[in-house]
């Protein structure tokens, strides 16, 4: 006859049970962990560079000035586009939260400084970069750049089967055997745009149509294009360098090609550093973004794994990098086909 | 009175975590939904691409609970066979250790060790399957020890001990069955990572991408309508299925011959093919000390961050599902509500817990990471509830009955009666929402906060890197840390009993 639990658990009715004491971790850790490092030490940035180039560059600041830098990083999912649209939803609860935007492309910068979103900063560690590449009312700067790409497996696919321009992606033999990240979202939008800029809307949603007729693949990003490829999924990966060179450091066999879109070169990508209108640390906000946009932080980032191409003339003659073949597009213009662009893949390639 | 005190926190602490968790994000959302005046992006339909996103979740999460089901029955009976689950303390701990491994690195093993061109949808059911086994192991086993096992007793007169187990003792446990599959289905239908590990485009890749693109709260509570009615289908269904059945007997606590040592075997064999031979091989091909070193150092207090809060959600969960199921006027409707949630894809959850505490007045709680605790007691606090509805089964039995008659008043049957019966339950259901909450992408994603990054994220941003000796060691990161914790639930198990 078993025991009544009764009298078997009231012996035990004296002693600390886990529940209260996981209660107590609840209830009063919160208040041990907010009391920390005061406001003029901290900063708050929403951050979509690599996580493990990004947490160096940060780590480097915080030595050198002795500022708490907190970082909320871009999700796989929503990528850059995630964090922008946290930074609009928290400006319209009046409730700004970031100080920094830091991020791995410009044209999503470039729509929050028309929603006036950002601060005009006129960083004095930006004057050594081309006029290009800062807003002409300082509100973003840019540096350091990608190329979007095709990878590809030099042991599967040679040389002369790889396609000059970007519009023969949509040649029916080469679509379908073509990864393209979902171009709602990161750099691949961005590259679509640019395509509606250069060759006009009408002969975009044909490249469009072609693509999506042809069977190419849509995966859900960057990455996913190169592991594609990797794994014999496809022959083309529309991509940016950072990810080759990634796969590369892997020991993959990975190859880098600068297809044409018009003028002789590829779309390249800078990336953003803009303050935030509104931000809880406005002071330490111009602290960093003097850091981020200086030559030292765009060196680490050239140095990095990513290989970021650096836009100050010096620095590429120091690291020994040369500029791609690039396209020519105004960064601005190609911010104003977003919405276009993305109606299109929403009607064409994503329906 | 340390016994009332308890019980009393307890129960705050679990409505605390359900009015905040449940009941003001769903105000929030529809107040935020009710203002909008205009349609979604897409307009008010379904594309082709999303119906057919739909219809491969569907089939590859069935498939999944059907498989995991069945994966899941020899641990299942070994731990049946023992008197108490408490009994198997090691293939308890070793079974919380396969579930605290983030599934998506499984998915990367099995990428290395099969063919190039292997079918994506069939590893990808075969990863769920063996990372999430436990899951029903725990459950039905775990019904096991606390349901009657005569009729299995009785079978074993005419019959073998397994046919005894198939015919006799499952039937007893069809609704340890039920939510098995249940929680399984969800689970597998709202994972994010193990689809995007294999290379797979399901209906949560992208309604995560819709979420988190768009500052309209309808732009990602109208295609979360799709998802939201075939979860909550599956679950009519299975409760349906659940108040069908005849309430179970009193426990039985009679000796039984221990299992064979086949069946040891095979569940041995389950284990390693589930978690030793993925992560074996991917150890011994790509992690090095330094880069164990250099994880341990980088995201020490990511990792230490992740699981705690996975581990304080697991117990807010089960806390909030004790709270709301113990009030019995309330239980059924906020019984309801929770797994209403539980219903709403993981997207969606956030959405709703932005649109509740991205105001000037939580502003406390909006940058904190408990705002992500909350997220994962909103997502897995149905399992909570579950759980909770299986502590209480027997509120109305003659033990309790008997209790009553002794002077023993509500809190006094709590703390006395139903927690100490029920302790091997309540852990195994705190151990399966923190390893949920641990694995979880999909609500973290649009609930991010400045302290840390969760470890989840990181894991995939290892892998999109192909950081493979940083991914490798922080999963392993994840498992030596998982494991002490397994060790002190089993070992707590085995003394309590």
């Amino acid at each position: 006859m078993p025991a009544h639990p009764m009298t078997t658990s009231r012996t035990r009715a004296a002693r600390v049970t886990p529940f209260s004491i996981a209660l107590a971790f609840a209830f009063f850790q919160p208040q041990a962990l907010t009391a920390q490092t005061p406001a003029e030490k901290k900063v708050v940035v929403y951050c979509s560079i690599d996580e493990a180039v990004a947490r160096q560059v940060l780590d480097a600041f915080k030595t050198k000035t002795g500022i708490d830098v907190s970082t909320i990083y871009d999700s796989e999912a929503g990528k850059t586009t995630g964090l922008v649209q946290r930074i609009i939803r928290e400006s319209q609860a009046g409730r700004p939260r970031a100080d920094v935007f830091w991020s791995s492309e410009l044209f999503n910068t470039i729509l929050l400084a028309r929603m006036d979103l950002l601060d005009p900063y006129d960083s004095p560690q930006a004057a050594d970069i081309p006029p290009r590449f800062r807003d002409q009312a300082r509100r973003w700067t840019a540096l350091a750049v990608r190329a979007r790409v095709l990878g590809y497996d030099p042991h599967a696919t040679p040389e002369s089967q790889l396609p000059a321009r970007w519009e023969e992606l949509a040649e029916a033999s080469v679509a379908k055997r073509s990864a393209i990240a979902n171009p709602l979202f990161g750099t691949t939008r961005g590259h679509v745009a640019s395509m509606f800029v250069l060759w006009g809307p009408d002969r975009a949603k044909s490249f469009l149509t072609r693509l999506r007729d042809a069977g190419t693949q849509v995966v859900d990003g960057n990455s996913a294009t190169v592991r594609a490829v990797i794994g014999g999924r496809a022959a083309f990966a529309w991509t940016d360098t950072d990810d080759v060179f990634a796969a590369r450091g892997s020991g993959a066999s990975m190859g880098l090609h600068y297809p044409d879109m018009g003028g002789g070169g590829t779309l390249l990508i800078p990336c953003s550093v803009a303050v935030l209108r509104g931000g809880p640390n406005p002071t330490t906000a111009k602290s960093l973004a003097d850091f981020l946009v200086s030559a030292v932080v765009e060196r680490m980032l050239a140095q990095s794994e990513a290989a970021f191409i650096p836009v100050r003339d010096r620095l590429r003659t120091e690291l020994n990098m040369k500029w791609p073949p690039e396209t020519p597009v105004v960064f601005d213009e190609v911010a104003d086909f977003l919405d276009d662009a993305d109606a299109a893949v929403r009607e064409i390639l994503i329906r | 009175m340390i016994a009332r005190a308890a019980v009393i926190l307890m129960m705050v602490a679990g409505w605390a975590a359900f009015l905040l968790a449940f009941v003001w994000p769903t105000i929030a959302l529809l107040f935020i939904l009710f203002a909008q005046d205009q349609p979604p992006e897409g307009g008010f339909g379904f594309t082709s691409r999303q119906w057919g996103l739909l219809g491969r979740s569907v089939w590859l999460s069935a498939v999944a609970t059907v498989v995991c089901l069945v994966v899941s029955l020899p641990a299942a009976y070994v731990m049946g066979r023992a008197r108490r689950i408490v009994q198997q303390p090691l293939l308890v701990a070793a079974m919380w250790a396969v579930l605290l491994s983030p599934p998506m690195v499984m998915a990367f093993g099995w990428e290395r060790l099969l063919p190039r061109h292997f079918d994506a949808s069939i590893r990808c059911i075969g990863v769920w399957s063996l990372w999430a086994w436990p899951i029903p192991a725990l459950l039905i086993g775990g019904g096991w020890s606390s349901a009657g096992r005569r009729a299995y007793e009785a079978a074993l007169l005419c019959t073998s001990r397994f046919s005894a187990f198939i015919h006799a003792a499952l039937p007893s446990l069809r609704r340890h069955i039920a939510a098995s599959a249940l929680i399984l289905f969800i689970v597998f239908f709202g994972d994010y990572g193990v689809p995007h590990a294999c290379g797979l485009i399901v209906f949560t890749t992208e309604l995560l991408a819709w979420s988190t693109s768009s500052s309209r709260m309808l732009d990602a509570a109208w295609p979360a309508i799709l998802p939201t009615v075939v979860t909550v289908l599956v679950m009519l269904i299975l409760f349906r299925l659940w108040s069908r059945l005849e309430p179970e007997g009193p426990d039985d606590s009679s000796e039984a011959a221990p299992p064979s040592p086949f069946l040891h075997f095979v569940v041995l064999a389950v284990l390693a093919l589930s978690f030793i031979v993925p992560m074996g091989v991917l150890g011994v091909k790509l992690a090095s000390s330094m880069n164990f070193m250099e994880a341990l150092q980088t995201y020490a207090p990511d990792l230490v961050y992740s699981l705690s809060i996975a581990i304080l959600s697991g117990i807010l969960a089960v806390c909030a599902g004790m709270a709301v199921t113990w009030v019995k006027p309330l239980a059924r409707p906020a019984a309801v509500w929770t797994l209403i949630f539980g219903a709403i894809p993981g997207a969606l959850i956030g959405s709703a817990l932005i649109a509740a505490f991205n105001r000037p007045a939580f502003g406390w709680l909006y940058d904190h990471w408990i705002v992500l605790a909350l997220g994962y007691v909103a997502r897995f606090g149905w399992i909570g509830v579950v759980t909770a509805m299986l502590v209480f089964r027997h509120r109305d039995d003659e033990l309790t009955a008997q209790a009553r008659t002794d002077g023993a008043a509500p809190m006094d049957l709590l703390f006395h009666l139903y927690l100490p019966m029920n302790k091997a339950l309540l852990c195994g259901g705190v151990a399966v929402i923190a390893a949920l909450s641990l694995a979880d992408v999909a609500t973290s994603s649009l609930v991010r906060v400045p302290a840390y990054n969760p470890i989840a994220h990181v894991i995939i941003e290892k892998f999109h890197r192909f950081e493979d000796g940083m991914l490798i060691s922080l999963s392993f990161c994840l498992v030596i840390a998982s494991i002490p914790s397994a060790l002190l639930l089993a070992w707590g198990l085995k003394r309590r009993r």
